[in-house]
Order: C-alpha cells, then sequence, then structure tokens
C-alpha cells in the first residue's frame, strides 16, 4: 500500500484531486454560503456577504445544494419553495419573518429523496388573508426545526406529510405552534408504503383550533414513530395529542415529561385500530375535556408515574405498564 | 421547476409586507436608533414606538423591532405580534399610574409577545400588563419587573374562552402578585398554560388563580417553573362556593421561600394539585381551608419549611 502510493507520482495525482474539487465545487452561479438582508438586500445580487439577497427564495436559488443562507438583520423575506438541501439560519439576529397570504404556505420542503434540509429561528405568522399554511412537506428526507414560531395560519402551523412513500425524519425543537386555524402539527404518511420518525423537543403547541399534535397513520402501509419530550399541547380546540390510524401505518406516539392541558376534547386520544399505540410517562394530564381515551383496540399506556389531575371525565386511571 | 407560481403582485404582498389597506402594513418595525412615529413603519423608514406601530398595523399583523431602547407602553386592540428576536433590550419603562401593556382585543383576537422588558420605575400604581379581552394572550422571553402593583394581571371582563399562556419568562419585585389570573365576568372559560417561568421577589403572592369574581371555569396548568421569596403565598387558588371552578395543577416546580407555599382559600371551588415539585424555605409549607382541595401526587419534595413539613392529602399518580 505504501509503496503503491509513493509510486503515485504528484503528476498523476492531480487530475484526481481536480475531479474531486470539482465535484465539491457548487454549480455555476450558486454559492454555498448565501445572505438575506431586508436592510439592504437585493434580489439582483449574488447573495455574498457584501451584496446580500433581499428574499429567502433569491438566496435558495443562488444557494448550492448541501449550502447555507444566513440572515442578516430583522425583516420580512418572503415564502420560500425548497427544493434542496439547505440551512436557513437566523442565529437571532433580529426577527426574520415570513408573512403568509393569498393561500400558499409559508415554507413548502419539496425537495429530492436524501435532501435535509434545517430552519432555524424562523417565525412564519398567517395574516387572516387566504387559506395558508406555516410549513408544509411534501418531499425529502431529512427536515429540522429549531427555534421557531410558527403562528396564525388558516390550517396547520406545520403540515409534515410526504406525498409519496419512502423514509422521512422529522425534528423540532424550541418551537412554538400557536393559534393556527386546524393542527399546530400534523404528522401523516403516504398512499405508498412510508416510514417517518419524528421527535420533539421543547416544543409548545397552543390555542390551535383542531389538536395540538395530530398524527395520522391511516393514508397508507408503513410505521410512523413519534417521540415528544418536555412539550406541551394546553389549550386547544380539540385534542392536545391525537394518535389515528387504521389497518394502515402502524402509528406510535410516546410522551416524556410532556403536558396535556386545558383542551376542549381529550388530554390524550389513541384511536382506531390496534395498530396505534401511546405512550407516556412523567406526563401530566389536566383541565381537559377529558383527559384520554382508547377505541378501536389501540393501545394506551401509561408507565404510571403520570399527574393526572383536574380533568372533566373525573380522571380514570389509564392502562398501566411497568418501568424495567 | 416545480416552483410555486408566485405572482409578482403577490410577491410583493409576502416580501415587502406592502398590504397597504388605509395606510397600514401587515408589518411595521420600530427601531430606536432611527424611528419616528411620523414614519409610515416600513423597513426604511421604522416607527420610534410600539403604539405608533400598532396604530399602522393591520389586524392580523405584526411588528419587529430593530435595534436596542425604549418603546414606550402600548395598547393593544387587535391581533398582531410584538417580537423582539434578540436585537438587544427592547424596553417599556412604566410610570405614574400606567400599564405597559394593556390588551382590550374581541372575542378572535390572538395577541403574541416576545422578547420584551416591562419595567417600572414607581411614581403611581403600576401594571406591567393588563389583559382585560381577547381569544389568546401568548408571551414568550419576556420580563416583567418592579412594577407598584401586579406584574401581569389577566382579568377578562367579558365571558367565553380567554387563554394565557406563558413561557420563558422573568416575573419579578413586583409590589402586589408577580401574575394574578382574576377573570370579572360570568359564564368565563379561562385557560391557562405557565411553563418555564421564574416568579420571585413579589410583595404579595406569586401566582395567584382567583375565580371570586367570575362563573364558569378557570384551569390552568404551571410547569417546570420556580416560585420563590415572594412575600405571601407562593402559589394561591382562590374562589367561592358559587362562583368559578377554579383549579390549578403544578408539576415539576420549585415552590420557596415564601410565607406560605401552596395556599387554598376556604371554597369548594378552589382546587390545587401538585406534583413532582419541591416546596422548601417556606414560613408555612401548605395551607388549605375546609372546603377547598389540595392534593399531592405522592412525589414531591417537602422538606426544610419552618412548620416542620406536615404531609399533605395525597391522590395516586396514574
Amino acid at each position: 500500500m505504501e509503496l503503491a502510493i509513493m509510486h503515485t507520482s504528484p503528476t498523476a495525482a492531480l487530475p484526481l484531486l481536480l475531479a474531486f474539487a470539482l465535484h465539491a465545487a457548487p454549480a455555476q452561479g450558486e454559492l454555498a454560503r448565501t445572505f438575506v438582508s431586508a436592510a439592504t438586500g437585493n434580489d439582483a445580487n449574488d447573495c455574498d456577504r457584501p451584496t446580500p439577497c433581499r428574499t429567502l427564495q433569491a438566496a435558495h436559488d443562488k444557494t448550492s445544494d448541501r449550502g447555507e443562507i444566513a440572515v442578516l438583520d430583522p425583516g420580512g423575506y418572503g415564502a420560500v419553495n425548497v427544493t434542496k438541501s439547505v440551512s436557513i439560519v437566523n442565529d437571532a439576529a433580529g426577527e426574520a419573518s415570513i408573512l403568509v397570504a393569498g393561500g400558499a404556505p409559508g415554507l413548502v420542503i419539496n425537495s429530492g429523496a436524501e435532501s435535509h434540509v434545517m430552519l432555524r429561528g424562523l417565525t412564519v405568522q398567517g395574516t387572516g388573508l387566504g387559506d395558508g399554511a406555516g410549513l408544509v412537506f411534501n418531499s425529502g428526507f431529512a427536515l429540522s426545526i429549531a427555534d421557531c414560531a410558527f403562528h396564525h395560519h388558516a390550517r396547520d402551523g406545520i403540515s409534515f406529510a410526504p406525498n409519496a412513500g419512502g423514509i422521512y425524519d422529522l425534528s423540532i425543537a424550541h418551537t412554538l405552534l400557536a393559534d393556527n386555524g386546524n393542527m399546530g402539527i400534523l404528522i401523516g404518511g403516504a398512499s405508498a408504503p412510508t416510514t417517518i420518525r419524528a421527535v420533539l423537543d421543547h416544543v409548545e403547541m397552543l390555542n390551535n383550533r383542531a389538536d395540538g399534535m395530530f398524527v395520522d397513520g391511516s393514508y397508507g402501509p408503513g410505521t410512523i414513530s413519534v417521540s415528544a419530550a418536555d412539550s406541551i399541547a394546553a389549550g386547544n380546540g380539540r385534542d392536545g395529542f391525537d394518535v389515528f390510524t387504521t389497518i394502515q401505518a402502524a402509528t406510535s406516539l410516546t410522551l416524556l415529561r410532556s403536558v396535556a392541558a386545558n383542551n376542549l376534547g381529550f388530554g390524550v386520544d389513541v384511536e382506531d385500530s390496534p395498530k396505534a399505540s401511546l405512550r407516556f410517562e412523567h406526563s401530566t394530564i389536566t383541565g381537559n375535556g377529558h383527559s384520554w381515551v382508547a377505541s378501536g383496540g389501540a393501545f394506551l399506556q401509561s408507565i404510571g408515574d403520570n399527574s393526572i389531575a383536574g380533568n372533566g371525565d373525573g380522571d380514570p386511571a389509564p392502562p398501566m405498564i411497568a418501568r424495567r | 421547476m416545480t416552483k410555486l407560481a408566485l405572482s409578482p403582485v403577490l410577491v410583493a404582498m409576502l416580501v415587502g409586507a406592502a398590504m397597504p389597506a388605509q395606510a397600514q402594513l401587515a408589518r411595521t418595525f420600530v427601531s430606536a436608533a432611527s424611528g419616528s412615529d411620523a414614519n409610515n413603519c416600513d423597513r426604511p423608514t421604522p416607527c420610534r414606538t410600539f403604539q405608533g406601530a400598532h396604530d399602522k398595523t393591520n389586524t392580523d399583523g405584526e411588528i419587529v423591532v430593530l435595534d436596542p431602547g425604549g418603546y414606550g407602553a402600548v395598547t393593544i386592540n387587535k391581533s398582531i405580534s410584538i417580537v423582539n428576536d434578540g436585537v438587544g433590550e427592547a424596553s417599556i419603562l412604566v410610570s405614574g399610574g400606567s400599564t405597559g401593556i394593556t390588551v382590550n382585543g374581541g372575542p378572535a383576537t390572538n395577541v403574541n409577545l416576545r422578547g420584551i422588558t416591562v419595567q417600572g420605575i414607581g411614581f403611581g400604581a403600576d401594571f406591567g400588563l393588563f389583559f382585560n379581552s381577547g381569544l389568546s394572550l401568548t408571551i414568550t422571553r419576556c420580563v416583567f419587573r418592579n412594577q407598584s402593583r401586579e406584574g401581569i394581571i389577566f382579568a377578562p371582563s367579558v365571558g367565553g374562552a380567554s387563554n394565557l399562556s406563558i413561557s420563558d419568562t422573568l416575573v419579578a419585585d413586583n409590589g402586589s402578585e408577580g401574575i394574578l389570573i382574576f377573570p370579572a365576568a360570568s359564564g368565563v372559560a379561562v385557560r391557562v398554560a405557565v411553563d418555564r417561568v421564574q416568579i420571585l421577589n413579589n410583595g404579595q403572592d406569586g401566582f395567584e388563580l382567583a375565580g371570586n369574581s367570575s362563573t364558569g371555569t378557570i384551569d390552568a396548568a404551571v410547569t417546570d417553573s420556580l416560585v420563590a421569596n415572594n412575600r405571601a403565598s407562593g402559589v394561591r387558588v382562590s374562589s367561592g362556593n358559587d362562583t368559578a371552578a377554579t383549579s390549578l395543577l403544578l408539576n415539576g416546580s420549585v415552590v420557596a421561600n415564601n410565607a406560605t407555599g401552596l395556599e387554598v382559600v376556604p371554597a369548594s371551588m378552589a382546587r390545587l394539585r401538585v406534583s413532582r415539585s419541591g416546596i422548601t424555605g417556606n414560613a408555612r409549607t401548605w395551607s388549605l381551608g375546609f372546603s377547598g382541595v389540595l392534593q399531592s401526587l405522592g412525589d414531591n419534595y417537602i422538606v426544610g419549611n419552618a412548620d416542620g413539613d406536615p404531609a399533605p392529602p395525597t391522590i395516586a399518580r396514574k
């Protein structure tokens, strides 16, 4: 091995190195890192640091695959249709906002099957005009959302419902979903076999007109596994956490140290077949119309250490399993 | 390309927030450095005060803070967000018997506040935030301190639903209650969610849920919070025998160094449950009247209180 390397002359290695370099280089006219500024940006620019773009969409279109968009200052950056692997990051430069009007979502993810999309520090707000949602995920592989807010949309705050079968990862951390007209978060499969792995950490789902979170496995076969830690679903018009499936995808939700409070329907709701399951531990269920329901053979299991009190149904004890 | 078909007009609406309806914008800006309330509050020509921007913002719009400084008291009468996402302190100083933020919304009004500091400087009976009406108020990453009266008073004066959510917020050094939930109407449906909030050094109760002046229901959950060093009770639930059903569940929190840790007044409609919390350093651990409900889930740490840490009534975890 050592001999072989020594016998490879620098001249012979050069084309190889060049090939790697070219492979890693962005497509023509695209930058690996672009910038947006509400103060000085212009979409006629190339989006580099001295001459930033004005909108997220223009920056996205001028960012190479696997690149990133950095927000420079507070302001509105417009709706964006994401079609590649990209990070959009506002690290406390001030509010980076997307106002939603006219029926189109604030953020749409239409990326390729191996794409990773990361969103950080964005506020997406509905303006009461049109039938819009905060974020709609149609395709891609992994979507990570941190430090964002999605509120006051006519439809869902976040709709993660891939339109084709496949494997998908979703993570949401330190994010607020409030005052939306339908679900705070909707997670659902496609008609073809779908695997969705989703985690939530420190997510607040407040005052949404339907459920705080709705996990729906009824669209097709596969597996949908969701874990939510240190999260809260409160004041929603229907259920706090709702898991639903039929004979289709095996659909499960695990709640850790989370809160379902003051929801008009059930605190936690799992239905409508034995393929649906919901487990919860160290969690608080209070002030709901009803504390919990499991119907259609669905599994609801408490680890026996939850605080269930002050609900409208008198706080019946759920089925329990042992800790190990 | 599979781009969204966005018309130039729509792009202009979404991006520039240029949605003029009677000279109002969907998105307005405030700057302490360069703002003037004679401006229209757009990005190049921001306003100076929250009130100036509020009055020039469409219903369902938002106000964006551009830089650190004082932005003045504001009375909110529409659905709106006021957001400071880390540009420096966006402050409201309160004095002379006034209120920092007043919410007078309609029955469908949603108000969002983020990253605002409201501080009293004396000279009168001041409130940090006074909520009179609206459907929902969501407060994150704010500070309400040093008011001569309550830090936050949530007092719906009309019946129906009103939701209050507070997270990652400090309420300290106020003369009366830190946070007082006190609706004054019949048929209220008040729902409160408090998460990761510090309620410190207030002159009366830290957190009080009061159903005395209303009928209907008041449901509250306080989680992962700290209620300490308040002069009266850390957490107090009050109501009457025929007033609003008033219930609080306190979970994962610390109640320390108050005159009384947990107080439930003698009224059948007052209910407080506590789980996985630490109750310590209070002169009196808890106080329960003959007809209220105070229940421990049996998993609290109750030590170091001056009355010898009596065990409260317990119910089972599930």
